[in-house]
């Protein structure tokens, strides 16, 4: 266990962070030997048990299996027996007017050439309205299996690549989740590696994999390939770190209060009808040197217009 | 000297503290603008004053432009007096000397100033004559004027045209164009579009020609780059040693080089960044030359070089335009990175003709790769090769940035054989050059040594002569009511126990008034070194650290800038650590290193160690390196703009006394949408609490 490795929790996790990103770097500069040993040497470090796993979020005594059987799950066969509908609805909105599959710009950056099209019908816990007015009959197929919906950590998407895209070797954020992809239009050369697998999809079938081990795609064939992803819990996740999964969900809270972290606001509150933040110590140190440098005592910032509100006087 | 350094303080003010700044009176005004005649009180805020103070003409203040602008005649006429004119006559003796025949087999080129020019008849004259004076061979010669139809001198430059035949035999001819007050920029456009000559020379009514055969010296500089370059795509300065390293100005650029951009200077910007704008595009492509040993005055009243008049009035640099237009200038970087192209592929083009001459073709190409003859690299190819020479900057920007982050976090968890790992790792992947020189920004052809010689900087002698001053000012602070010596917030992640104290005298270019006020003997020694402060790319700090303190293994963000230490009490216990050296610090000695080298402080004695800090420029940096970094100084409105736009932040200002920031709409909406969810109306972090408020709780 890594912990156990005497490297403490919290170093271990900005050391997975630091070295996922470095990882991820090396590989979008096109120099996956780079990558290898920085891996390595992390793994040595013991950061991660396995090279191919590299996860920054890693729950402990998971099974690590790169690929799963999807005759495991009940909803494989629901999902295999329902593709025609599926795939009739999806073809019917796709190119249309009103295609909400477009291009990515979370994942922008994984596809080195070619595009990368996506479509969200539920994340963080929640239907996404708008994508799913155009998606009736899949929704209600998909509202069936609470594993996906209801249980689900992560999201349901509708995910498209053009002919020529290569998505980067990659890991998924943790290793408490895995995805589901029913393949909706596979045309030849197409293949996704899982770790050390190179499979490719078969359409109207489920693939089930652990998306925390290093993954990408390869599309050298003439038509679109298209997938439905869905994520689930690792299913030998227990009880309380499920729970905490499916907290961590939605949970407005938690999103306030990581906000405020990450941006140094120390208190929100709403003034004269307006949201307004305090700012926590450190940054007050900065806006404070910030503006006593320009000699200004308010800033506005709207759209491309900046306004100063000057200090008075030239002393 | 203690005494003569009070008196000095004294008179400081025209930037310090203690005088009524916000209006001074006419004397004051007077007195301060009189100042401005030294380089060292010449800063912005004193532009201000000139600016009111001549907006008020008309009030109790009137008569202070006209005493000001008298002295900067009699200045101006000194200076032509007793350096200009004795430049000159030198500079025509040198060039007798070296036989300005000579040269006649260099190519003559036709030359066009274009000079837009207002209300200074006087001034342009008096270009005019010298441009007729110092040229070799001034028939080749053009000057073209732009004078806005609604100038009140309109006719005086009538009179001056109709007459500049006569006037000046020796300049080939002399061209007025009237039309619409369109701005300075568009005025060259005009001109640069009248213009019949081979080479296109920025001017403006308040230059002056200096050295004899600057058209001579600017023939054989082409002569010789044409010869490297053949597709002429060049853009030159002339340079007479009288800017700060890297820096240019008045650009000329080539015909091939207009007509292939089609225009000469950018519209878009209200100040003066067309220049830059030129010499960013030249530097792009690897063509932009000084032309050297040629001086043309630039005689601006900023500099103190001339009177405030009307014009300089109307041009007059804000912090509102010039914000603004950096902005501008760094949104439009595709688009010089467009013009920078169109100049390439003109290069690529010229250079798979064969030459004339019959010599082989130029054997390297802008993207680094040999023509055998057998392919000629398209743009498109070009375009990639320069994306991808990006691209590896930034991975490298990025793996610097992860490596740091990961062996910062390696040493904080006391795990230095990891860290050590980790910089071996990326010394291996070329990401840093040595395992204990580390910064995230990264300047590889800089020497690299850990620890230098404090007798190779002139002001450590100095500093140590004034030891005693410092070290008592200093010391009657700390611990006095209102000390400014607090507790670092900036840096605290770097210390595991103890305490780390410090207090900014300077930092972002500017000297911190209010720590200032407590240090003032100091801050008057500092001032006289320009290295550590008109040139310091960082800060002075009072840095005061407790026993049980230790500072852990880190590396300073650049290899662009030296660190000073000045002791000024140090206990027994305490020792700094740079790269494998471990020193003591000796009071009232300096000690020099440079920090982006891995260092570390160990304080295992009894009282406080006290030192001032103070950051000056790797003395190898040059050119571009050194202009970006002492304008990245400058540019705090830029680093606010940065800052809010990245937190999302529409309005930070102070209410009751507090600072308070508005959210902009997006994530206004975000907030609202979430406080809609919860039911909450406002949330405040206490530490690891979240305190939550609701409706109810008030009601």
């Amino acid at each position: 266990m890594p912990a156990a490795q005497g490297i403490g929790r919290y170093i271990e996790q900005i050391a997975r962070n630091n070295y996922s990103s470095l990882v991820d770097t090396w590989h979008y500069g096109g120099r996956p030997e780079d990558a290898r040993a920085c891996a390595e040497l992390a793994v040595r470090q013991h950061v991660w048990a396995q090279l191919l796993q590299r996860d920054r979020d890693h729950i402990p005594g998971l099974r690590a299996q790169p690929v799963h059987d999807p005759a495991g799950f009940w909803f494989v066969t629901v999902l295999e027996d329902r593709y025609p509908e599926i795939r009739a609805e999806i073809e019917a909105v796709l190119d249309t007017d009103i295609d909400p599959v477009q291009p990515t710009l979370e994942d922008g950056w994984l596809a080195r050439r070619g595009s990368w099209r996506q479509a969200y019908l539920f994340r963080e816990g929640n239907w996404q309205p708008d994508v799913c007015a155009h998606f009736p009959i899949t929704r209600s197929i998909l509202a069936e299996i609470p594993e996906v919906t209801t249980f689900s950590p992560g999201v349901i998407l509708v995910s498209r690549l053009s002919p020529g895209t290569h998505i980067i070797p990659h890991c998924g954020s943790t290793n408490a989740v895995l995805r589901i992809h029913l393949a909706i239009k596979v045309p030849s050369r197409v293949s996704i590696r899982v770790a050390d697998q190179v499979m490719t999809w078969e359409e109207g079938k489920c693939l089930i994999f652990d998306d925390s081990f290093e993954h990408e795609v390869h599309h050298d064939g003439t038509g679109d390939r298209v997938v439905l992803i869905m994520d689930m819990a690792h299913p030998d996740l227990d009880t309380a770190h499920r729970e905490r999964l499916l907290a961590r969900r939605p949970g407005p809270e938690e999103r306030i209060t990581a906000f405020m972290r990450e941006r140094g606001i120390e208190r929100i509150a709403v003034k004269d009808g307006r949201i307004v933040f305090t700012p926590d110590r450190a940054m007050r140190e900065l806006v404070t040197n910030y503006m006593a440098a320009a000699r200004v005592r308010a800033a506005e910032v709207t759209g491309d217009q900046v306004r100063w509100q000057r200090l008075e006087g030239g002393g | 000297m203690t005494r003569h350094l009070r008196q000095r303080t004294r008179i400081d003010p025209p930037d310090g503290p203690g005088t009524a700044a916000d209006a001074p009176g006419a004397t004051g005004a007077l007195a301060r603008l009189l100042l401005g005649h030294f380089r060292r009180y010449r800063a912005a805020r004193l532009q201000d004053l000139a600016a009111t103070t001549l907006r008020d003409g008309s009030g109790i203040r009137g008569w202070v432009v006209p005493v000001v602008n008298l002295t900067l005649r009699s200045r101006r006429w000194l200076t032509r007096a007793l350096i200009i004119e004795p430049r000159w006559i030198a500079s025509r003796v040198a060039f007798a000397g070296r036989g300005g025949a000579a040269r006649r087999r260099d190519q003559r080129h036709h030359l066009s100033l274009l000079c837009p020019t207002r209300s200074r008849v006087r001034e342009l004259t008096t270009l005019l004559r010298s441009v007729q004076r110092t040229a070799h061979a001034g028939g080749r010669i053009e000057v073209l004027c732009y004078v806005d139809a609604d100038d009140p001198q309109l006719p005086a430059y009538r009179r001056l045209f109709e007459r500049a035949g006569r006037r000046f035999p020796g300049i080939g001819r002399c061209v007025l164009k009237v039309g619409d007050p369109v701005g300075v920029p568009a005025a060259w456009n005009v001109l640069a579009a009248a213009a019949t000559g081979d080479y296109l020379l920025m001017a403006n009514d308040d230059q002056l020609y200096v050295d004899h055969g600057w058209d001579a010296a600017l023939d054989r500089r082409v002569a010789e780059l044409t010869a490297a370059h053949p597709d002429e795509v060049l853009c030159l300065y002339f340079d007479g040693g009288q800017y700060p390293a890297g820096g240019c100005d008045f650009p000329i650029i080539s015909r091939v080089w207009y007509e292939t951009l089609g225009y000469y200077a950018p519209e878009i910007f209200q100040q003066w960044q067309a220049e830059r704008w030129i010499f960013e595009i030249a530097r792009r492509i690897d063509r932009l030359f000084p032309v050297p040993g040629v001086l043309v005055e630039h005689l601006h009243y900023q500099d103190f070089k001339a009177p405030f008049d009307a014009t300089y009035q109307r041009h007059r640099m804000t912090r509102e335009k010039a914000s603004a237009d950096e902005l501008l200038f760094r949104r439009t970087a595709q688009e010089r990175e467009a013009a920078a192209d169109s100049l390439r592929s003109v290069i690529q083009a010229r250079a798979g003709r064969p030459r004339a001459d019959g010599a082989r073709p130029a054997p390297v190409t802008a993207a680094g790769q040999s023509f055998n003859g057998s392919t000629v690299m398209t743009t498109e190819a070009t375009v990639s090769a320069a994306q991808d020479g990006g691209t590896r900057r930034y991975i490298m920007q990025m793996a610097r940035r992860y490596y740091g982050s990961l062996i910062d976090a390696w040493h904080y968890g006391g795990h230095g054989e990891n860290a050590r790992a980790c910089a071996e790792l990326a010394v291996q992947q070329g990401v840093w050059a040595h395992p204990a020189q580390r910064p995230r920004e990264y300047i590889p052809e800089l020497f690299a040594k850990p620890v230098h010689d404090p007798a190779d900087f002139w002001f450590a002698a100095y500093l140590e002569e004034h030891y005693p001053q410092i070290r008592a000012e200093v010391e009657q602070v700390l611990d006095a009511p209102l000390d400014p010596v607090l507790p670092t917030v900036e840096d605290a992640a770097l210390i595991r126990h103890g305490a780390w104290k410090q207090a900014h005298l300077f930092r972002d270019g500017r000297w911190q008034e209010d720590v200032c006020a407590r240090f003032p003997v100091t801050r008057g020694i500092l001032a006289e070194i320009p290295e550590v402060t008109t040139f310091s790319p960082g800060v002075i700090t009072v840095s005061r650290v407790d026993p049980g303190s230790h500072i852990m293994p880190h590396c300073g963000p650049t290899n662009a800038l030296l660190r000073v230490h000045f002791p000024l009490t140090i206990p027994p216990g305490v020792s700094i650590r740079v790269a494998d050296q471990v020193m003591t610090w000796e009071e009232g000695k300096c000690l020099v290193f440079d920090d982006s080298f891995e260092h570390e402080v160990r304080h295992d004695g009894t009282t406080d160690r006290v030192v001032l800090i103070l950051d000056t420029l790797h003395p190898d940096l040059g050119g571009d390196h050194r202009e970006r970094l002492l304008q990245r100084r400058l540019a705090t409105e830029e680093q606010i703009i940065g800052f809010m736009r990245e937190g999302g932040f529409e309005r930070i200002g102070t209410e009751d006394g507090e600072i308070v920031i508005h959210p902009e709409p997006a994530l206004r909406d975000l907030v609202r949408r979430y406080m809609a969810a919860t039911g909450i109306d406002g949330a405040e972090l206490r530490d690891d609490d979240v305190v939550w408020y609701r409706s109810a709780d008030r009601a």
